[in-house]
């Protein structure tokens, strides 16, 4: 998958790409408004990262272009600009997806998996690991063809780890991904904690108990093969 | 002898008239300084109808510029430097993140990081709050709408059913009346989370929160320990439960800035180990919000 990242801090465009790569995607980056213009112009792109705030242009412009060139492509938009009308301009212009800063790099990796999802099915509309089953459409987990009970956070940890697998992933960035700032962080910690030992038990029923790790302090992991 | 007395009359006159005079440009003037307010920038006065006061007008002019000038500069700085604090917030941030998927990472070094990334999120939240807080003393919310108070209160009750239910706290929500009121839809909803979060946070265990709509007024209560802040202090900036490690104590000013900007009274009162906040919305006066 080809990706376009357009990101004037080079720290941050640095380490989004790092990210990005470990998940096997081909990055492109572009640092100001006329790379980004030149890049989205000549190329076609499964999905771009496109930040508002450039130099020498509006991002808002890139987005426009991108969605007239190419309806497939996914547009995620990362920008310090939090307020509704922001938001909704952005998406009127043809972003699919708005992400406030700072962000957690594993919520990005997961928004653009959900965005590739919702345009083309690609990353289908079911993760397999081994036995266990997640049908995205349904909402549904099933080990070994059986289906398993699980609570609506249960499901949303779930994929929200299985889309970040193999990668230590935050208890912060999971609260905020399950509640946005509806949540103390302590309380929410506890409440994580609570969700995946109870998921943890229901995946061990069937053995699959080992695929959730504690990283003790920081978060969790999703840990398959 | 009659010469003195027309003489003494005549400067007692004069003088009657003269202190008149004065007294009538002094409520001029007054009328006009009671004109000005904090928000209002570069206010100034006339000395048009108080020509007597020209030295003192001249002067206090001079003082009002000043102070409208640093006013503005400290606006300036807060909204300038919470914003630059941002990215490198953020760089800090996914460097820890990927750190973190480093195969080699031992325990100590996990535990160091930890530690990293539980107070960068403290900053993180620190700063989004001064930022909201610089946003509305600029008064920047634009998506004014008519807030229907008890609609929006049941939908954040609803977005903390998560947290209540850990806590076991019972809501108990009565809604006697409906109160309308022209205001951004975000600060409503701010507002609103504020009052709600405050009131679960410094909750009891199996404690209750009790919410009251009635006239223009709303009224949250919980019981809970008795506060460690003064209750004149409650509203300051970083003022907070020594206690509660995970307050950041902007919560309450930021719903004291928002009252202040509407017009809405504001008050807090405990008794019997029951703490409550009103909200009173009668009051409100159109912000002007662009």
């Amino acid at each position: 998958m080809k990706v376009l990242i357009v990101e004037d801090e080079a720290g941050l465009l640095e380490l989004i790409v790092r990210y990005l790569k470990r998940e096997g995607y081909v990055c492109e980056t572009a640092a100001n408004y006329p790379e980004g213009y030149r890049k989205a112009n000549n190329f076609e792109y499964d999905c771009a990262v496109v930040d508002l705030n450039l130099p020498g242009g509006d991002g808002l412009k890139l987005v426009r272009m991108l969605r007239q060139e190419n309806t497939q492509t996914g547009i995620i938009i990362i920008s310090a600009r939090d307020s509704v009308e922001e938001r909704v301009r952005g998406l009127e212009e043809g972003g699919d997806d708005y992400l406030v800063k700072p962000f957690h790099l594993s919520e990005l990796n997961a928004r653009i998996k959900a965005v590739r999802r919702r345009k083309t099915g690609e990353f289908s509309k079911a993760m397999a690991f081994g036995g266990l089953v997640i049908k995205l459409d349904e909402r549904t987990v099933s080990a070994d063809g059986e289906l398993l009970k699980l609570t609506k956070k249960e499901f949303e940890i779930l994929v929200y780890l299985a889309r970040n697998k193999n990668r230590v992933v935050t208890k912060d960035s999971i609260a905020e991904h399950l509640w946005g700032d509806y949540m103390d962080e302590a309380a929410s910690f506890d409440f994580i904690y609570a969700h995946v030992k109870n998921l943890r038990k229901k995946l061990a029923t069937h053995g699959y108990g080992d695929f959730l790790k504690t990283i003790y302090g920081i978060g969790y992991k999703f840990e398959v093969g | 002898m009659e010469e003195w007395v027309i003489l003494a009359s005549g400067l007692l006159l004069g003088a009657l008239a003269g202190w008149a005079v004065f007294r009538w440009q002094l409520r001029r003037l007054w009328r006009q300084m009671e004109q000005i307010s904090p928000d209002m920038q570069g206010g100034q006065l006339s000395a048009v109808q108080a020509p007597l006061l020209r030295p003192a007008i001249a002067h206090l002019n001079q003082l009002l510029q000043q102070i409208g000038q640093e006013y503005e500069a400290k606006k300036q700085f807060t909204q300038d430097a919470s914003h630059e604090l941002q990215t490198p917030l953020a760089v800090i941030k996914a460097h820890i993140e990927l750190l973190l998927q480093s195969p080699r990472l031992g325990e100590q070094e996990a535990e160091a990081l930890g530690g990293i990334l539980r107070n960068v999120n403290r900053l993180s939240r620190l700063n989004s709050a001064l930022i909201l807080l610089s946003k509305i003393d600029n008064q920047r919310f634009p998506d004014v709408a008519q807030i229907d108070i008890g609609l929006m209160l049941k939908e954040v009750l609803d977005n903390f059913s998560d947290l209540i239910g850990l806590q076991k706290i019972k809501v108990e929500l009565s809604l006697h009346s409906t109160v309308l009121v022209s205001m951004s839809a975000s600060l409503a909803e701010i507002l609103l989370a504020n009052l709600a979060q405050n009131a679960i946070r410094h909750n009891l265990r199996g404690g209750f929160l009790r919410a009251k709509l009635k006239g223009q007024r709303l009224e949250i209560s919980n019981p809970g320990k008795v506060l460690a802040v003064l209750p004149e202090k409650l509203f300051e900036r970083f003022e907070r439960d020594p206690d509660s490690e995970q307050s950041l104590g902007l919560g309450l000013s930021i719903v004291q800035r928002i009252c202040i900007l509407y017009g809405f009274g504001l008050q807090y009162h405990h008794h019997q180990g029951l703490h409550t906040l009103v909200v009173d919305f009668s009051k409100q006066t159109p912000a002007n919000t662009n």
